[in-house]
């Protein structure tokens, strides 16, 4: 991270330092040829298309090429490419015939260097000729911002150490309530036992899941510590009660949640995923979301902390926009790119609409989060080396919301293969054990946030408390170049 | 298959004129041509990165690979006028006939093709 502070490796620089620099327009218009009517967005996308021996014949032609082509996208492409090869290889299953092929190797900073590394050769060092590409720039500004202590600040999520089950549901869970518990998983091996060093030991050449691959755990840790991603990869694994079962003796679902969760009843294979493991460096986290088929949610902090921003149903924050049915979300790319840009904006909107309940805390080693069903949240972890437990389940509190999701929402049902029949066979199962839950509503106290902040969030309004002022060119008196790069500061 | 196109007609309704100030007849034409071929049958996905210089190799219709067979300045007007008005395949073919041109090259061919100026000194 540090390294990132000294400025972007392959000399690339916001576009408004070009006025500085008398060479910059002529090197731009010559270095990309008839690329340079296109915009930096599109030179992007064709680079996309191109495979590594392309990109390196391009990346020679200019420097400007030299810096588009060394693009981190484009290379953690190539570079996630060789992990999905590697796990199609472990399973038998290699489609193009290619036999052995190259192996990911994190060597180095960035998967550029990484997949240049692993394909055998050296990476480029040396001085570079400067680029001027805010396209170029943002994603490398991400990963280089550092944290306002201003995010972190605020602690009103409440805390608890311990309660009994009873306790626990009427002061929260049917009061569609967030709370930290801190006292109900310490007594975990888990606590003592997970740590980079020791899985490593343990696991070090499984995969587990990180996104759309899977990574060795051992070199995963390797990209973790060395990366200038913007939108740091965490492995999120359903998978490992089956990939490393000895992880389970290690946590058990803590009393207030134990036996709750009514997609038990469809048993083992039919029931939606439940249960991930997380691991994660410093920046990486989840961005706002909703937790899938109305279901809530505990998280439990093994090693390191995570940051955790809670908003009610019904209020996704500014910056974060769900389409009308709900099942695609908008937002900024990383979440430190939310948090710059609409952390505040948000804050001000709390302070003047009190249904807004923005609940802000961080969590530590033994702390557990629980998350009500429908809850917007986004997590940030805040050290390296983050392990966490999470598991989902739907609670008998809001079974009348879980059955009409499942019916009302089939395409957006998640974590099982069969989404279409998931509400007539939990339907099925309620019936064989719980009958009375059929006829149940939901059982929360607190009425639900009946607002619809969707329209609350005029675009007007979003722009007007940014602050920024802005000037329209007309046709009669074009904006001096000068002055139009002052607007997109 | 315009966003741009149907995002104004959801606004305005049909019978408004639609400013399309920054696509040119000819262009506009040619992309009119694409969106009757493809109103019906939507292309299918182009896999990337590329695996041959040959479009239909990786993927493309016969008829988009001789719809995308056209001078260079055309082809790049075409790229602008598929981002302008948000046709997510037409930009897609464009691009990848572009990479298509890319691919294949060695550096000094890929900087004659794209009039592309050797700026690096010596030591770099």
């Amino acid at each position: 991270m540090r390294r990132l502070q000294r400025g972007h490796p392959m000399g690339v620089y916001p576009l408004g330092n070009a006025l500085f620099d008398e060479a910059a327009t002529r090197r731009r218009s010559e270095g990309l040829g008839d690329f340079q009517r296109l915009g930096d967005e599109r030179v992007l996308q064709l680079l996309r298309s191109l495979d590594a021996k392309a990109l390196g014949r391009c990346s020679a032609a200019s420097s400007m090429l030299r810096g588009f082509t060394a693009s981190e996208e484009l290379w953690q492409v190539l570079g996630m490419a060789l992990l999905l090869k590697a796990g199609e290889g472990r399973a038998g299953k290699s489609r193009d015939g290619l036999k052995g092929g190259h192996q990911l190797h994190w060597g180095g900073n960035s998967w550029r260097e990484a997949y240049i590394c692993s394909m055998g050769s050296t990476p480029a060092q040396g001085k570079m000729a400067r680029v001027y590409s805010d396209v170029l720039y943002r994603s490398f500004y991400y990963a280089a911002t550092e944290l306002d202590p201003a995010w972190l600040a605020t602690e009103n999520l409440e805390r608890v150490s311990n309660l009994s089950t009873q306790d626990f549901l009427e002061r929260f869970e049917e009061r569609s309530c967030p709370v930290i518990v801190s006292g109900c998983v310490k007594h975990w091996p888990a606590l003592s036992r997970w740590s980079e060093e020791s899985l490593v030991r343990r696991f070090g050449e499984i995969p587990f899941a990180a996104g759309p691959v899977d990574f060795p755990l051992k070199l995963f840790y390797s990209y973790a510590h060395q990366n200038m991603d913007d939108v740091p990869m965490f492995i999120f694994d359903k998978y490992f009660a089956t990939r490393a079962p000895e992880l389970l003796d290690d946590y058990e679902v803590p009393s207030i949640f134990r036996g709750r969760d009514l997609f038990n009843f469809l048993g083992d294979e039919k029931r939606p995923d439940f249960r991930w493991l997380l691991i994660g460096n410093k920046r990486s986290g989840s961005k706002w979301h909703l937790d899938p088929n109305k279901t809530c949610a505990w998280n439990a902090v093994v090693r390191g902390r995570k940051r955790w921003l809670l908003l009610p149903p019904g209020c996704p924050p500014p910056g974060v926009h769900p389409s009308k049915d709900g099942a695609e979300v908008t937002q900024p790319v990383s979440l430190l790119e939310w948090f710059s840009n609409f952390y505040d904006e948000l804050k001000r909107h709390v302070d003047l609409n009190p249904a807004w309940d923005l609940k802000e805390g961080t969590c530590g080693p033994g702390d557990l989060v629980f998350i009500p069903s429908g809850w917007w949240h986004c997590v940030l972890n805040l050290d390296d080396d983050t392990i966490a437990v999470t598991q989902n389940y739907a609670s008998e509190t809001h079974v009348s919301s879980v059955r009409r999701f499942l019916s009302e929402h089939r395409d957006q049902v998640s974590g099982t293969a069969e989404r279409d029949t998931l509400a007539e066979r939990f339907d099925e199962a309620l019936t064989r054990h719980r009958p009375d839950l059929l006829f149940a509503s939901d059982k929360v106290q607190k009425p639900e946030a009946t607002a619809a902040p969707a329209q609350n969030f005029s675009f007007w309004d979003h722009l007007r408390s940014t602050g920024k002022s802005l000037c329209f060119e007309t046709p009669e008196e074009p904006l001096s170049k000068k002055q139009r790069m002052s607007e997109t500061g | 298959m315009s966003t741009l196109v149907r995002n104004m007609v959801d606004d305005s309704g049909t019978d408004e004129e639609i400013p399309l100030p920054n696509v040119k007849t000819a262009i506009l034409s040619k992309v009119i041509d694409y969106c009757k071929y493809h109103k019906d049958s939507p292309p299918e996905e182009i896999q990337k990165p590329l695996k041959s210089t040959n479009l239909v190799e990786c993927g493309v219709s016969e008829w988009d690979n001789e719809y995308v067979n056209i001078e260079q300045e055309v082809l790049f007007e075409l790229i602008l006028a598929a981002n302008y008005l948000d046709i997510k395949s037409l930009l897609d073919l464009t691009c990848a006939k572009v990479a298509s041109m890319i691919k294949g090259k060695n550096t000094e061919e890929i900087r004659k093709q794209f009039n592309i100026v050797n700026d690096f000194t010596p030591e770099e």
